[in-house]
């Protein structure tokens, strides 16, 4: 399908769903990594997590953009006028953003689990949402390099940093899983193979990607999500902070241009 | 820079294309780039040739010739980057230069992902132009790592990756390692260079 003329009406409805996914998980993660530029451990970390944040924030953008050409929305109006409860993004960036270890953790299995979610999305039959998935697949090459790093180097070092991985892995398991919660509309998706795969399938070759890794650093495979038919709702308290920050000058100010 | 009158082409097009410099990079047009992916052109008829009037007797002693509608002008460009925040900056630059080039053109300036931009779109006087700047063009690919195969797509994203040295632009020298795969913007990683011990920036092979 060319473009959003094509779709069936159940399709398209589904599709904005998917696409509000996409973005809202870019999107919040993007501002919980950008809460490290200026206090990151190290000058070369401030750097990477500035960036990284700005990438997510642009994959966001680009999302928030195809929703926008199905709905006539603006893509500013979808990321900054909903409420914390509109938001769609899944628990395993509901944390916040906690310590080093937690960064580079969450990093590590949102990345694994979204390069698996993209590279299924880019045969999507959508063609905008394939095009799209094709260019952010290379960028995040570079982030799952950056993640996959930290997490050997966390794993490999004696004392304190494993055990704060660790503590990481724990508190995160439960939730890594509801990148792949499935949707409502999932039917009408893959009906119209605009997503090539159910979730439980994507879930699959993510733990298959994942074992061997964790395996060989001696790490805790994170289980199945807790409450997978709320992965993407009830936002917690600290997701309730971060959307006060992000959207306080666009509640200032609606019309200000920045 | 030139001002075209009549009818224009695509080539005259290219050609103010060449002169529009990436925002942070002045040495280099967003052409030795690769950003400019194509452009067209679509003469609009006159509201004279519309109504079928063009060839009437008074059209000529109107100053109107037959093809003097206006030009609708589309240029593609592909994002270096996703969230490149210079896109914008951009689009209103080449919109400028257009308007200047063609003033009474419709001039339309869109972002494609309709292929992905790569460092392989980089020309050989982009190359030079970066390095000159004080950046390292990203390295070229050894035929083994071509990212793109015979009939130009992408290859799998495995070959993505940083090399651990790259030639310094300043120095040279081969002497070099990564520090950080991120640098001040999204398509830079950044070097030290043990020869002239000076850091410098080298553009990512996406």
């Amino acid at each position: 399908m060319s473009g959003p003329a094509a779709l069936s009406p159940r399709a398209q409805a589904a599709l904005e769903e998917l696409l509000l996914v996409l973005a809202d998980d870019e999107f919040v993660l993007g501002y919980w990594d950008s809460e490290w530029t200026g206090i990151a451990p190290l000058l070369e970390e401030d750097v990477a997590m500035s960036s990284l944040a700005q990438d997510e924030i642009g994959h966001a953008r680009a999302y928030y953009g195809l929703l926008g050409e199905l709905t006539g929305r603006d893509p500013d109006a979808i990321a900054y006028d909903r409420d914390p409860d509109a938001f769609r993004h899944c628990r395993l960036v509901d944390h916040a953003r906690g310590d080093w270890a937690f960064t580079m953790a969450r990093r590590y299995l949102y990345d694994t689990a979204d390069a698996t979610r993209l590279a299924a999305l880019a045969a999507s039959s959508y063609r905008p949402l394939a095009e799209l998935v094709a260019k952010v697949r290379r960028e995040e090459t570079y982030h799952l390099a950056h993640a996959d790093g930290w997490l050997r180097r966390l794993a490999a070092a004696e004392g304190e940093g494993r055990e704060r991985l660790l503590a990481a892995l724990a508190a995160l398991g439960p939730d890594a899983a509801t990148v792949f919660t499935p949707f409502g509309s999932e039917g009408d998706l893959l009906k119209a193979g605009i997503l090539p795969f159910p979730s439980v399938e994507l879930e699959r070759r993510w733990r298959d990607a994942i074992r061997p890794v964790f395996a060989q650093l001696g790490l805790p495979l994170p289980g199945a999500a807790a409450d997978p038919a709320r992965g993407r709702t009830d936002h917690s308290v600290a997701f309730r902070w971060l959307w006060g920050e992000f959207t306080a000058v666009r509640r200032l100010d609606p019309a200000a241009a920045w | 820079m030139t001002v075209v009158a009549g009818p224009i082409t695509p080539a005259e097009i290219w050609a103010a294309l060449a002169e529009v410099p990436d925002p942070e990079i002045p040495l280099v047009s967003i052409v030795d780039l690769g950003i400019v992916r194509a452009v067209t052109v679509t003469r609009l008829p006159s509201p004279e040739v519309a109504d079928g009037r063009a060839d009437a007797p008074g059209g000529i002693a109107r100053g109107i010739e037959a093809s003097d509608g206006p030009d609708r002008v589309r240029v593609e460009l592909l994002p270096t980057f996703v969230g490149c925040p210079a896109l914008e900056v951009m689009r209103e630059a080449v919109r400028e230069r257009l308007e200047l080039l063609a003033p009474g053109a419709e001039v339309a300036v869109e972002f494609t992902f309709a292929e992905p931009w790569s460092t392989e779109r980089i020309t050989p006087t982009g190359r030079d132009g970066l390095r000159r700047s004080g950046f390292a063009p990203p390295e070229t690919q050894g035929p083994g790592q071509d990212p793109r195969d015979a009939s130009g797509r992408p290859r799998d994203l495995a070959l993505l990756q940083l090399a651990p040295a790259m030639t310094c632009p300043h120095c040279g020298s081969r002497r070099t390692r990564l520090e950080n795969a991120f640098g001040p913007a999204l398509c830079r990683a950044i070097y030290h260079c043990a020869a002239c011990r000076q850091p410098f920036e080298a553009f990512k092979a996406v």
